[in-house]
């Protein structure tokens, strides 16, 4: 049961983390031009991708230490 | 914050997020949910925040302003070697920051005058890309250019109180500075811009350093 958690755990900070990673690497590249574009670039994809990765990864916390999962700590959980 | 530093900030907030999205069982430890949150939630916002106020910075230059084809003439006009037009005499002599001309001239100095400034931006980049581009010279402001953009940097200053025009008539320099009589429309600094008379006119450029 644990080892499923954790594992969903896993996943879920898999994809936060390439959504955060997309966005900023969005975010870097919308930096390089000087030019009105790149403002837009920046607002449409970089910071929603980056906030839909955030927000993802900040969820994926709540649901993993509601009531009821267990929240052993560091080396705790079994393998 | 300078642009290598947001860059730098950016990359290496990607390199963690990548590193903390690829390692298998990162959550298990305490130190690695801890890295995780610095790698998806505190860095991204610092590097989000950082890269937004650099956007913001670098959309009061000069050459931003004059990215968009329909203003290169607006650009040119702060070159003509005359000293009665306003703005290139105002650009020439440096009474306005050459890098940020544009933005020093046209922005309103209240508490919104900004964020107004990069509203009416998004609208200039929604004609460019989606809507019918007017000429240049059929360009005009949203509203009378305010004195109180001239008087933020004259106001005191001793040419300004003391010139002969501006005491032409009693009361002319209170009129000036309540606004009721327009730096730019009254018929004394009326040369603006001019981009009609580009072609065939004298230009003068900084030489090179």
């Amino acid at each position: 049961m644990e080892r499923t958690e954790a594992m969903n755990m896993d996943k879920h900070l898999r994809r936060a983390g390439i959504l955060v990673s997309l966005g900023l690497a969005a975010q870097f590249l919308s930096l390089l031009p000087l030019h009105p574009l790149a403002f837009i670039g920046f607002t449409v994809v970089a910071v929603p991708l980056t906030a839909v990765g955030v927000i993802y990864f900040l969820l994926s916390i709540v649901r993993n230490s509601e009531p009821g999962i267990d929240q052993s700590g560091p080396g705790q959980r079994p393998e | 914050m300078s642009l290598s530093i947001v860059l730098t900030l950016t990359g290496m907030t990607v390199m963690l997020a990548l590193f903390t999205a690829l390692r298998r069982g990162i959550s298990r430890s305490r130190e690695g949910r801890i890295l995780a949150f610095a790698a998806l939630v505190i860095l991204p916002a610092v590097s989000v925040w950082a890269a937004f106020e650099e956007h913001l910075d670098r959309a009061t230059s000069t050459s931003f302003c004059l990215s968009c084809h329909v203003m290169e003439d607006y650009g040119r006009s702060l070159h003509y070697d005359d000293a009665s037009y306003l703005p290139a005499r105002h650009f020439q002599n440096h009474f306005v920051p050459p890098d940020h001309a544009c933005y020093t001239c046209h922005t309103d100095y209240a508490m919104f005058g900004g964020a107004k400034a990069k509203l009416y931006g998004l609208r200039h980049v929604y004609v460019q890309y989606l809507g019918t581009i007017p000429k240049p010279a059929d360009i005009k402001l949203y509203s009378p250019f305010p004195n109180e953009t001239c008087l933020h940097c004259h106001l005191g200053a001793r040419k300004f109180e003391e010139v002969s025009g501006h005491h032409r008539t009693p009361g002319a320099l209170a009129a000036m500075k309540s606004g009721k009589t327009s730096c730019l429309s009254s018929g004394c600094h009326d040369i603006i811009h001019e981009v009609g008379d580009l072609e065939g006119s004298k230009m003068w450029s900084a030489p090179k350093q």
